[in-house]
């Protein structure tokens, strides 16, 4: 359709509850609510689950798997590599958390922009940033290891924010779920570049960025199912 | 007005509205017709420094909240679901979310549209639950009990009865048509909120949100012209 519909003509149309609407309002019922956060301890739960999915990055690096190059690689370079992936990790945060011009989160159409433009900036980081190189024997089984290490990687934060955004999305669960899981995906994604050594753009690509839209797609389902209001 | 529960109740459709009603003279025409910028006692601003209060912890602000909420609530949700119980079961249910995510209502927003959000959202899973009903044949029978339309109460037996007849084919058609539509065209011209607001409330873009309010003004209008509501004003 492309012309404008003239809403002013719905005021043609009477509203068959008027009197229904202004029945008397039942009281709540008797029983005790449960508890609710009131706001200052969701933003606390939200700073610790925050701080909490950044410690399980590191403990990762720390603890099961970096490059072996990590302590000697051009800090730069590193930095380069992990500064794309954190900065879509961050955009896509946003998206999924901000409260918006009237506190109902950003609008469905920047939400799509950002679930679209997400993952294009990550490919167009990784063409510019890394090796362009020939696909080798050991190829798929790296691409399989490094995507299983992100999945991993990108599920523990997704279920920690998911925990912590419970009830949080009253409108759009689905997408702003599929932005945090995207911003989720992204977080692993740059840590995948301080854990694997692959620096062939193809690898990075699929071993590394593919969890950024697995993670939209299961943020979508997780943001419906847990995080709605 | 006042509830049997000591409560004040909105009167949304007040006497502001100066619009004619074709044929029958009585304070319900205004009711029935009055533009969505009718006056309410649950003004954005009150309602609004309620819901934060309550955002912040205080917890007596709970009934406060409910007295100046519940009656909008429960008018959005009974023109959804056209059932006046089922509208009072799930403003309650509503207003029980509300209290779970008060934590996440933003300081500064609108209380009202954050409200409408989550009031949308009991209805779409109440709607669900019953679709699996259906689907898996359990069929209680339809029990149902629509509103009555409220048709003017004073007036010649012919007009009233013409009125009722036409309010009748508002609230049928209205029942019929996609939920989608329906709560695009309900949210704007009888909640009274923009396009804007009512595009954040069900999660859409603007532009649908207008399409489909204007295909329920269509469904309506045509359904009124087919013989229901010939009395209905046109521009």
């Amino acid at each position: 359709m492309t012309h404008d519909p003239n809403l002013a003509r719905l005021d043609e149309i009477p509203d068959p509850f008027a009197g229904a609407a202004m029945a008397p309002i039942r009281p709540p019922d008797g029983r005790s609510l449960p508890s609710s956060a009131p706001r200052s301890s969701v933003h606390a739960t939200r700073a610790a689950v925050l701080i909490a999915a950044l410690l399980f990055e590191v403990a990762w690096l720390a603890f099961v798997e970096r490059r072996p190059d990590l302590t000697f690689a051009s800090a730069a370079r590193l930095a380069v590599r992990c500064a794309g992936p954190l900065a879509a990790a961050a955009v896509a945060l946003a998206y999924a958390t901000r409260a918006g011009p009237r506190g109902l989160g950003v609008p469905v159409e920047r939400l799509a922009i950002a679930l679209a433009a997400v993952p294009a900036a990550f490919a167009a980081h990784t063409l510019v940033f890394a090796r362009v190189d020939g696909v080798d024997h050991a190829f798929w089984r790296h691409v399989v290891a490094c995507a299983t290490a992100a999945s991993v990687l990108a599920a523990a934060p997704l279920a920690a924010g998911a925990w912590g955004l419970r009830h949080a999305f009253a409108t759009a669960p689905a997408w702003r779920g599929a932005a945090l899981g995207m911003a989720c995906g992204a977080l692993a994604a740059a840590t995948m570049s301080l854990a694997c050594a692959t620096e062939s753009a193809a690898h990075v690509m699929l071993g590394h960025g593919v969890v950024i839209v697995a993670g939209a797609v299961a943020g979508a389902f997780v943001g419906r199912a847990g995080a709605r209001a | 007005m006042t509830a049997d529960s000591g409560l004040t109740v909105w009167d949304p459709f007040g006497k502001s509205a100066g619009l004619a009603f074709p044929m029958v003279e009585s304070s319900d025409k205004a009711a029935a017709f009055a533009p969505v910028t009718a006056p309410s006692p649950a003004t954005p601003a009150t309602l609004d420094a309620v819901m934060d209060r309550y955002a912040r912890g205080e917890d007596a602000a709970f009934d406060e909240l409910y007295r100046r909420g519940a009656p909008r609530l429960r008018g959005f949700l009974l023109r959804l679901c056209g059932d006046p119980a089922l509208a009072d079961d799930l403003t309650q249910e509503a207003f029980l979310r509300v209290h779970r995510a008060r934590g996440n209502f933003a300081a500064g927003a609108a209380a009202l549209p954050w409200m409408l959000a989550i009031a949308r959202n009991a209805f779409l899973d109440q709607a669900r639950r019953v679709k699996t009903r259906r689907a898996i044949g359990d069929r209680p029978g339809d029990s149902r009990a629509t509103a009555e339309p409220e048709a003017p109460a004073s007036g010649r037996g012919d007009e009233v009865l013409a009125a009722r007849e036409m309010l009748d084919v508002v609230r049928t058609t209205l029942d019929s048509i996609p939920p989608l539509h329906r709560e695009a065209f309900v949210l704007l011209r009888f909640e009274g909120l923009s396009v804007g607001e009512a595009a954040q409330v069900v999660g859409a873009t603007e532009g649908a949100v207008k399409i489909r309010a204007f295909r329920a003004y269509e469904a309506i209008r045509a359904a009124l012209d087919a013989g229901g509501g010939r009395g209905a004003k046109r521009p």
